[in-house]
Order: C-alpha cells, then sequence, then structure tokens
C-alpha cells in the first residue's frame, strides 16, 4: 500500500483533482490511503521566509511515512517539490540533527516520495486495457508548470525541460497530446495573489500558446498551475478559452468516469467542449 | 555605482545559503530563463556579482528576491551547480532581518499570514487565508465574485478538518533562531 500526502488544496481549490485521484486509483485498483496525522508543506512561503520551517514542516510528514515504512505519493506539484528539497537537504547530518530537534522525530531520509504522475504512469498497460471511452481527435496541451520537474540536485521521474509523461497518459487515454512549447513555464504561483497583473499576464500566455498550437484543452497535474490558468481566462472574460482540466479528470473520462465524478462541472472555464467529445470504445 | 564594502559578504551568504555563490562567472543563463526578469532591479547574475564586491546594501535592498517566483528554472540550469533559488530565499530573510523595507510588502504579508495557517491549525485553509490577506490589505471585499464563484463550484472548503497541532514545531523553530 502506498499513503497519500493531498496537501491543503486538494479538498479545497483543487477539490476536483483530489475527487478524480480517488475515483482512478480506486478504478485501477492503485491502493494508496491517506498519510494519518498529515500537517501543510509549508509551501513558498515557508521557504520564502524562514529556512528551518521550509525543512521541517515536510520533515515531519516523512517522518510519518518513514514510520509506517511505506511509499509517500505527492499529487501537488509544490508540496512534491518541498518535500523531495527537504529529503535531500536532510542528508547533512548537522541539518538532520538540527531539524530532528525542531520536530521532535527522528527521521533517516529512508521514504520514497512518488509524484502522481509516476504512479499513473507504471499503469499505462493497465489503464489502455480498462479504456472504455474514446477521446478521438480531442487535442491536448499538456502543462507541468514548474515544480513537478525541476528539483534542483534531485533525479526527477521525467525529463526537466521537456517531460513527457502526461503526453504518454493522454495518449493512453484515447486522446491526442499536442506538441507545444510552453509546457514547463511559469504560471506566475502565489503573484495572482500579491501582484494579480503579472501572473495574469503570464497565465495568458501560457493559455495562448497552447490555444495558437491548436489545442482544445489543457491538462496539468499542479493545483496552483490549474487554478491560474483557469482564473485568468475567467478574469480576463475570453471568447476562445480553453478549459484547464487535471490529468487525472482526463484519464477518469477514458476509464468511462462520469462528468459528475470527476468534478467536471467545478471549473471556471466550462468543460463542455470536453466532455461532448467523450464516445464510447468502439 | 558599485560601494564595495567587504569580503564578508559573500562569506556571509555562502555560510548562511551553503550555496558557492563565489563560482557564478557571469554567464547569463540564470538571467536569460527568469520569467520575472522584468521586474528584477538587479539580474541574478547581476545580484551575485555585488554579493562578490561585497555590497551589501545594494543587495539586501534591492527588490530581486522578492520578485523571484521561484520557479527553479535558474537553480536546474546554472553551469557551477549554484540553487539560485535558495540564495533568494536566504537573502529575502537576510534582508527582512536587518529591516530593509520589502519591495513588495504585500507578499511578505502574504507569506507571514499563510505560515501563521500553518502554525494555528496544521493546514491551510484558504478561505481563512484569503480572508486575513484581504484584511491586513484593507480590501475586505476584493475578489468577492471569485470567491462566490469557487464556493458554488464546489472549489472552496469551509470547514477544513482538524490536524495535529504544529505550534510546538514553529515554537522550536523559533528558538533555534
Amino acid at each position: 500500500m502506498m499513503r497519500f500526502y493531498p496537501g491543503c488544496t486538494l479538498s479545497s481549490s483543487a477539490r476536483p483533482y483530489g475527487r478524480s485521484i480517488s475515483w482512478v486509483c480506486e478504478r485501477l485498483g492503485i491502493e494508496i490511503e491517506e498519510l494519518p496525522g498529515w500537517t501543510c508543506c509549508g509551501a513558498t512561503s515557508a521557504h520564502a521566509l524562514n529556512k528551518d520551517l521550509s525543512y521541517a514542516l515536510p520533515a515531519r510528514n516523512l517522518a510519518i511515512a518513514q514510520g509506517l515504512g511505506d511509499d509517500l505519493v505527492v499529487a501537488c506539484s509544490a508540496c512534491y517539490s518541498r518535500l523531495k528539497i527537504a529529503q535531500r537537504a536532510l542528508e547533512s547530518p548537522q541539518t538532520r540533527e538540527r531539524i530532528s530537534a525542531i520536530i521532535e522525530r527522528s527521521f533517516d531520509g529512508q521514504v520514497q516520495i512518488k509524484n502522481i504522475l509516476e504512479v499513473l504512469g507504471a499503469q499505462m498497460s493497465r489503464i489502455q486495457r480498462e479504456r472504455t471511452k474514446a477521446l478521438e481527435g480531442l487535442k491536448v496541451a499538456c502543462y507541468y508548470g514548474c515544480l513537478a520537474t525541476r528539483i534542483p540536485r534531485v533525479a526527477g521521474f521525467d525529463d526537466r525541460e521537456n517531460p513527457t509523461m502526461m503526453e504518454r497518459l493522454v495518449s493512453t487515454a484515447g486522446a491526442t497530446p499536442i506538441e507545444w512549447p510552453a509546457k514547463t513555464s511559469c504560471c506566475g504561483a502565489s503573484f495572482s495573489v500579491v501582484h494579480e497583473a503579472i501572473a495574469l499576464k503570464m497565465s495568458a500566455q501560457i493559455v495562448e500558446m497552447a490555444r495558437r498550437a491548436g489545442a482544445d484543452v489543457l491538462v496539468t497535474s499542479c493545483p496552483f498551475c490549474q487554478y491560474n490558468l483557469d482564473w485568468a481566462q475567467w478574469q480576463l472574460n475570453q471568447s476562445h478559452a480553453v478549459p484547464v482540466l487535471f490529468i487525472t479528470q482526463l484519464v477518469g473520462l477514458g476509464l468511462g468516469g462520469s462528468e459528475r465524478e470527476l468534478m467536471l462541472g467545478s471549473h471556471l472555464v466550462g468543460t463542455e467542449k470536453v466532455a461532448c467529445r467523450v464516445q464510447t470504445r468502439s | 555605482m558599485v560601494r564595495a564594502q567587504s569580503l564578508g559578504f559573500l562569506e556571509e551568504i555562502e555560510a548562511r545559503s551553503g550555496e558557492p555563490v563565489r563560482r557564478c562567472f557571469q554567464c547569463d543563463r540564470c538571467a536569460t530563463g527568469c520569467p520575472m526578469i522584468a521586474q528584477m532591479q538587479h539580474a541574478p547574475n547581476e545580484l551575485f556579482r555585488l554579493i562578490q564586491l561585497g555590497d551589501r546594501e545594494t543587495v539586501l535592498s534591492s527588490n530581486t528576491f522578492w520578485f523571484c517566483v521561484s520557479c527553479y528554472t535558474c537553480s536546474v540550469r546554472c553551469p557551477n551547480d549554484i540553487d539560485i533559488v535558495h540564495v533568494m530565499d536566504t537573502l529575502r530573510e537576510l534582508s527582512l532581518k536587518e529591516g530593509f523595507s520589502p519591495a513588495l510588502p504585500q507578499a511578505r504579508d502574504f507569506h507571514r499570514i499563510f505560515l501563521d495557517c500553518v502554525r494555528r491549525r496544521g493546514r491551510v485553509s484558504e478561505l481563512e487565508l484569503m480572508a486575513r490577506y484581504n484584511l491586513k490589505l484593507k480590501k475586505p471585499f476584493a475578489r468577492l465574485a471569485l470567491g462566490w464563484e469557487l464556493l458554488r463550484k464546489g472549489r472552496l472548503e469551509l470547514w477544513p478538518k482538524r490536524a495535529p497541532s504544529v505550534r510546538k514545531l514553529f515554537q522550536h523553530a523559533k528558538e533555534q533562531r
């Protein structure tokens, strides 16, 4: 069994992500259970202001996972990045000692932290076999953002500059991934709160790039990316909006999940364009 | 004008960050990939040169680390293996500690409120975070339409589940400083 670290957004702004992950995992028989007693990883705010907290908050969760002896699955790119960065920093005995004193737990780093894309990637042949729906000709721009693949000094699950895991998943789910140049660009992250104009421009450029490359839909595995791209289009009230789905919603559609089960009605930019393309697999 | 002061500043930043800032040889790759470069008073490599020259005042009062969005593009591209984002974090923390006024006070406030939400509840309630941030900015009704839209679509949690307390962890972290 694997333990799941949902992070703070998956029951709130990224609820469709949390919901679709549960649905897809249940459908594929992937056993994941929420990490008991998990707390916030500190996100950008901890490393922006306080180095100790930026290691201690993730370390507390890693220590719980280590105690259980299970692999830790993480969906949110920010959580994944913070947990990985803390694990790397804790390789230093001095840092480990300092942080252990703060969290009052011992931790030796022996935890496998897996991104949800890795976990789904390992199930590709199952998805292929069990797929009941076709998304024929649905052009998908896969958007990774920053933090899933760019972790300094840590070997990732995919290429840093040109990751392809989501493209492979999209193909497996029966849709058509497109080539486009902005898949690891930055959406502006928390600037959508602290300096709207900047994030609006960054997010709108990414969407525009996807649209020009012919995308019917964008998919992402990062809660903040999904929110920002969705929000920017809602804010700009664009006529040619591109819906932004979580990767697990798209995979879920291929596996026969309903719009309700996958929370397709919860997006700021309507997802009707996607839903109407789902056909029964012939 | 560069106000060269002491070589001690370079050593201090290297010790605080654990990053080999002296290795920077101005290849410009960080600046080339930076999505925030247009906002920055100093490109990351320029800031690094100022650190090497010991210009503490200019470095710590720069807006560069406030506009750094932590996308890690520079960190993974640096040919000298300097985790540039981590140096930016170090500079931001030091600049606040030394009383320099932040270029983006609302970013400082946002991060502080975020961490206080974590301290009090163990997890972040986005509703609480945004409400407190709005109050801090004295704009209680900012983003009301957006908030309503998210709530209506089931994307704002009203009553987050209780998480274990991390107050002691925060207390210990404070004592360590």
